[in-house]
């Protein structure tokens, strides 16, 4: 009895003596170490592996000039294996390496899962998933580098409004917390578009047959069907699209500004409508531009390492990279320098040109969320956005 | 005393004394551990000594979950909450558990795994009241009388609530297969009609079974929701049922310890695989590989050395006296209750 007494006295008191550990400041020139939260398995892995093939460009180029502010960057990687259970284990293991601030997960849902841990554990995660709802409400440690799904909705919706268009069909994901706020928004914007919706189906991310939902989109005669959805699915719609002959035009979002999305696609995938920022149609943008050059400072090296053009998830986490080194170098190393940090950037990026503030944690400029068409494998903007790329790049973030 | 008695105990106190030693992350794997082991004891109960095959205890795991979560969002006190979540989760078997375990073998795994399809689409299209296939937020924490975790000691609670919950179930466990009832769910699993002939209730025992490995699930499915403060559809995905009866398969049905050997097992192979493959410098097609290909690959290899499973297979090896146990089964058959011999669970075709 006395030996269990003992036991639970030992429990009890090792309950009450933990405590979140002092943030301490790195000593000069100390290593810091950045977690990077990504789908390297599972539905989402297109997306997690270039999210890790740009962080690790970034760290290396950045330790191989003397590291952020003096500091060495050691890159922690976790697989979170596109499951928000997952998430969590591999967040908490991060958390226990000792890193000073976060970018991940890539999907929406996890993003979603891990929004209140990251407001417990006050460890700054720049997200690189693509729903509203992970920065509104603000929750004071976690950002975002995508566009907000209702930033991609008004892109295509100005888009098919430039087409004339006024009929539309969606046919949207409803496991992907990005495609359902996508699809939720653009039901709400439509009617300032004078656009109709004539037809509206949904499908489960593991779906791998869509015969039905195309039956019905083509009897719905749209005059363009959007698709909200990420990874694997929207490759097989645009094949089976493709086959039916519909001649009804394809338009996806940025989730498909990828050759992972274009190459299997091939070859029904041309001609499709492709919402892209800015940093995927870097090779279109002319040099009077005034983020060309970041835009090849970051792509010429990565497409040499990976014979590629970086696709939207590789911008989106080199711009997380950018912002956990900018807010270090300004405010410090420690997790709440970091924070604050990142709640002051205003830079000029390939994206172009981000201000995130206390109230507003996302920063992508609407001028920045373009359109572009697929023509033999690559990206080639629409004449609308060949108009705003000429315009020598004066986007400023003004997405509200 | 015999030594399994002893090797139960010290895996009890090594248990109860673990996370004292581990970080927030190995805290997390120590919760998801224990409440697998949950699930796995209820399976264990329905598929080891009852011979019912399941492949839905993920719907009743996510049914739990989506029954604690929406009552303590909607105001009920959460332990409530949690204690209700088992409750509902059995009523729900009961409904369910009348029609589909008139069928049997092949037939049931397969009703079972459509029910679990069914409560994954109805959780994703009811938004209003689970939130949909984005999920359900915002799920209060854990308290009693308004008390909580401390939040910077927040896993270690939750490990511990574990360890309890864990230990309950396998003690229940444990007391019900060396009663009656108990005698007469292994009596059904060899033979239905022989059981019948003998007096067993078949179908009643089958039903109550189902309803009670139904609420060890929605248990572990209420502290799971509580401990993540969200839940989605993707979280219960109908891999995670089939990694249960893995789990069950692993650890050796029709042996109460079974599934806590099982359960630990496949999930610190699943973490150890994932931190390999994630390391930097690995190849992008790595963590693909481990986690699918070497995962699999370790599965064949101990159902091929291993058939009964790994806890029956020391049982044998205790008995057959490269170990030395005075109160060991015979080789080929798992212990009960008590060191009696136990069959294995019936193979249906």
């Amino acid at each position: 009895m006395r030996k269990l007494t003992l036991l639970i006295t030992a429990i009890a008191t090792a309950a009450c003596a933990g405590g979140a550990a002092p943030q301490s400041q790195a000593s000069p020139g100390a290593p810091i170490k950045i977690g990077l939260l990504t789908s390297l398995t599972g539905n989402y892995a297109p997306l997690g592996t270039n999210d890790k093939l740009a962080a690790q460009q970034m760290v290396d180029a950045v330790n191989a000039k003397g590291g952020v502010a003096g500091h060495h960057i050691d890159l922690i990687i976790e697989d979170d294996q596109s499951n928000p259970t997952q998430t969590i284990i591999s967040y908490n293991k991060l958390i226990d390496e000792g890193v000073v601030a976060i970018e991940g997960p890539p999907q929406s849902t996890a993003e979603l899962a891990l929004k209140p841990i990251v407001g417990q554990k006050k460890i700054p995660d720049v997200s690189v998933g693509a729903s509203d709802d992970q920065v509104i409400p603000v929750e004071p440690y976690m950002f975002q580098t995508t566009p907000l799904a209702s930033q991609v909705s008004k892109a295509c919706l100005k888009q098919i409004q430039a087409l004339k268009f006024t009929k539309l069909a969606m046919l949207t994901d409803t496991k992907n917390a990005y495609a359902i706020k996508g699809h939720d928004v653009t039901k709400n914007l439509v009617s300032q578009f004078g656009i109709t919706i004539v037809d509206d189906e949904s499908f489960e991310t593991t779906q791998t047959n869509f015969a039905t939902q195309i039956a019905k989109i083509v009897a719905a005669k749209p005059d363009i069907l959007l698709v909200w959805a990420t990874g694997a699915p929207p490759v097989i719609i645009t094949k089976q699209w493709g086959g039916a002959k519909t001649g009804i035009p394809l338009m996806m979002t940025a989730a498909e500004a990828s050759p992972l999305y274009v190459n299997p696609a091939e070859p029904e995938v041309e001609g499709v409508y492709v919402q892209a920022t800015l940093g995927v149609l870097g090779q279109n943008v002319p040099s009077s531009n005034k983020f060309k050059k970041l835009i090849d400072d970051f792509a010429q090296p990565f497409q040499t390492a990976n014979g590629t053009w970086p696709p939207q998830f590789a911008w989106d986490s080199m711009l997380a990279m950018t912002f956990i080194f900018d807010a270090i170098k300004r405010k410090g190393t420690n997790p709440d320098q970091i924070q604050a940090g990142l709640e002051s950037i205003n830079l000029d990026t390939p994206q172009g040109h981000y201000t995130y503030g206390k109230d507003k944690h996302y920063g992508m400029p609407d001028s920045s969320n373009l359109m572009a068409t697929v023509q033999s494998k690559g990206f080639v903007p629409t004449p609308e956005t060949q108009a705003v790329l000429a315009s020598a790049g004066t986007g400023a973030s003004t997405q509200s | 005393m015999r030594l399994g008695f002893w090797l139960g105990l010290a895996a009890a106190v090594g248990s109860l004394l673990l996370p004292l030693l581990l970080y927030d992350a190995e805290l997390t794997i120590y919760v998801f551990i224990g409440l697998s082991i949950i699930v796995v004891a209820g399976l264990n109960l329905l598929y080891g000594f009852a011979g019912q095959v399941s492949l839905g205890q993920g719907a009743f795991y996510a049914i739990g979950a989506y029954c604690a979560g929406i009552l303590a969002r909607r105001g009920i006190p959460p332990l409530a909450a949690l204690l209700l979540a088992p409750v509902l989760t059995a009523a729900v078997a009961v409904v369910v558990g009348l029609p589909v375990l008139r069928l049997r073998g092949h037939y049931l795994a397969f009703a079972t795994l459509a029910f679990q399809l069914i409560v994954l689409s109805i959780a994703g299209q009811f938004r209003e009241l689970t939130g949909g296939d984005t999920g359900l937020t915002g799920i209060p924490d854990l308290t009693v009388a308004g008390v909580g975790f401390p939040l910077e000691r927040r896993a270690f609670g939750y490990a511990y609530l574990t360890w309890v919950l864990t230990a309950l179930a396998l003690l229940l466990v444990h007391n019900l297969v060396a009663s009656r009832p108990g005698r007469g769910l292994r009596a059904l699993a060899t033979s239905e009609a022989a059981a019948r002939g003998s007096g067993v209730p078949v179908g009643r025992y089958k039903l109550q079974v189902f309803a009670l490995a139904a609420a060890f699930a929605g248990l572990a499915g209420g502290v799971y929701a509580f401990f993540l403060s969200y839940i989605a559809p993707g979280s219960f995905p109908i891999l995670l049922s089939i990694q249960f009866l893995v789990m069950s398969a692993v650890g050796g049905v029709a042996v109460v310890w079974g599934p806590v050997l099982g359960a630990v097992l496949i999930y610190i192979l699943a973490q150890v695989l994932q931190t390999i493959g994630s390391q930097p410098g690995m190849p992008l097609h790595a963590p693909a590989e481990l986690n699918y290909a070497v995962y699999g690959l370790v599965l064949i290899l101990i159902m091929l050395l291993l058939p009964e499973g790994i806890v029956p297979a020391l049982r044998s090896a205790v008995a057959s006296g490269r170990l030395r146990s005075p109160g060991g089964a015979a080789p080929g058959m798992a212990a009960g209750p008590g060191g009696a011999p136990v069959p294995p669970p019936a193979r249906r075709q």
